[in-house]
């Protein structure tokens, strides 16, 4: 028998809005171990990184507990990391170091693959990259790192992840809430600091004289109240 | 207050009751290939039980081209359907032979497909000669009749590209049941799917002799009742 049963010949029209272009609602987070996934391999970050093409209707991340973190990708993802981005980028026209936007794969020692909002890494440390083999994937921490909450972001989830920054070896870390108007503050072996309704943030020490106006850049481009 | 009590008493960034509890609504396929994910190795079905045990309460199965495929649970709702395919079906196996199935037995299909059907029956002769392996992991072929049912989150193109799986995994009738559009698609080996709307039985024909399944009154008279009071 050649003519294997085709899908049905007549075409039966489906209500649009009863297919699920984006079946997702926030973060899935999967436990793959019983699939035999080697993360401690030398390539398992290039690994990741063809994963991460072969499957670009979702954004990918590997937690340090070797959970796959599956997340919807969209234009509502994020407002505000746009602001950020954005400032960000012209600080580092004019100062060393270089900055990056989502679409960079980190490794934490803790063998976490993670994509900041945004990000910015020493001089020192991208010369080396640039004079080291062509790798998909920064590795370590950023120097700097800034999450904005979206919509579908739970707090105590992306907090958690703040911490694995810090904990990889970032040295300043921003969460910017816009729904609650507030920053969570990160620095190196503290607790984090509080900051509700900052007009700006300033890059301390690490990035002198970068400001962000978050008022202007990220909290007033939120309907009023979240 | 500390960073962990304001994480708790943060408001939803969403309006009130517009975040699910579960983040999948729907079907999603992932391609793990390049992690070096391999559904042919002689343990893979081992290892996708074990994966749905690790990730309760989410469901697996692996499709003819090896993605994982990840379903949400579901739901008290959607499963009243399906038990009322299985309780006849079981009423039928009865005072007949074979064995039936529902939605928790593993198939694997040519190839590295693996699925789980809505509600199954294999012959008598094939019961009787499955593998220690097979009872308890893994059935190797296509159930000899299968029936899947539309649930709210299934995309049509998905269901019955499933039930060509099915087919060309060696089935001998299937039944696509779409209790949204009142209709019924019939698989048969080498035949393009018949399309019967708003039946009021099902025939198991000659694979189940004498199988009757009231579809109306058991599947489709339900759904009537919830969208002419729910709309």
């Amino acid at each position: 028998m050649t003519t294997a049963a085709k899908t049905p010949d007549v075409v039966v029209p489906v209500d649009s809005d009863e297919v699920l272009a984006m079946p997702l609602m926030g973060q899935l987070r999967l436990n793959l171990s019983a699939l035999g996934i080697d993360a401690t391999a030398s390539d398992f970050a290039e690994r990741f990184f063809q994963m991460e093409k072969d499957n670009e209707l979702y954004r990918l991340e590997f937690s340090a507990k070797g959970e796959l973190i599956v997340m919807s990708s969209g234009h509502e993802s994020n407002d505000g990391e746009q602001g950020v981005n954005y400032a960000l980028f012209g600080w580092g026209l004019d100062n060393p170091g270089r900055t990056y936007s989502q679409t960079v794969q980190f490794q934490l020692p803790s063998g976490a693959l993670y994509m900041p909002d945004a990000a910015w890494i020493t001089q020192e440390r991208h010369d080396a990259l640039r004079a080291g083999e062509y790798t998909s994937t920064v590795p370590g921490a950023p120097d700097f790192v800034v999450e904005v909450r979206s919509r579908t972001d739970n707090v105590a989830a992306t907090l958690a992840k703040m911490q694995e920054w810090m904990d990889g070896g970032t040295r300043l870390g921003w969460f910017i809430d816009p729904y609650e108007r507030r920053v969570y503050v990160y620095r190196p072996d503290q607790p984090a600091e509080i900051l509700d309704n900052p007009e700006t943030l300033s890059g301390e020490d690490l990035l002198p004289g970068f400001v962000l106006q978050v008022r202007r850049l990220v909290f007033d481009r939120y309907p009023e109240g979240g | 207050m500390t960073t962990a009590e304001l994480a708790l008493a943060a408001k939803p960034a969403v309006v009130e009751g517009d975040l699910p509890e579960l983040p999948l609504l729907g079907q999603l396929r992932l391609d793990l290939s390049a992690l070096g994910v391999d559904p042919s190795a002689p343990d893979f079905g081992e290892r996708l039980s074990r994966l749905a045990v690790d990730n309760e309460p989410y469901g697996f199965e692996i499709s003819a081209n090896g993605e994982l495929i990840v379903m949400p649970p579901p739901g008290p709702d959607g499963n009243l359907d399906e038990r009322d395919v299985n309780d006849s079906l079981s009423d039928w196996r009865r005072s007949n032979t074979g064995e039936n199935y529902t939605q928790t037995a593993l198939f694997r299909l040519q190839g590295v497909g693996r699925r789980m059907p809505d509600a199954a029956w294999i012959t008598q002769e094939r019961y009787d000669n499955l593998t220690p392996r097979e009872r308890s992991v893994e059935i190797i072929g296509a159930p000899d009749f299968v029936v899947e049912v539309r649930s709210r989150t299934d995309s049509l193109a998905d269901g019955l590209a499933k039930m060509q799986e099915w087919m060309d995994g060696g089935a001998r009738l299937g039944w696509y049941i779409d209790p949204y559009e009142t209709r019924t698609y019939l698989f048969r080996p080498g035949q393009p799917a018949e399309i019967l709307d708003n039946p009021e039985s099902l025939s198991g024909e000659d694979v189940l002799p004498g199988f009757v399944f009231e579809v109306r009154r058991l599947i489709f008279a339900r759904h009537g009742r919830l969208s002419g009071n729910g709309d």
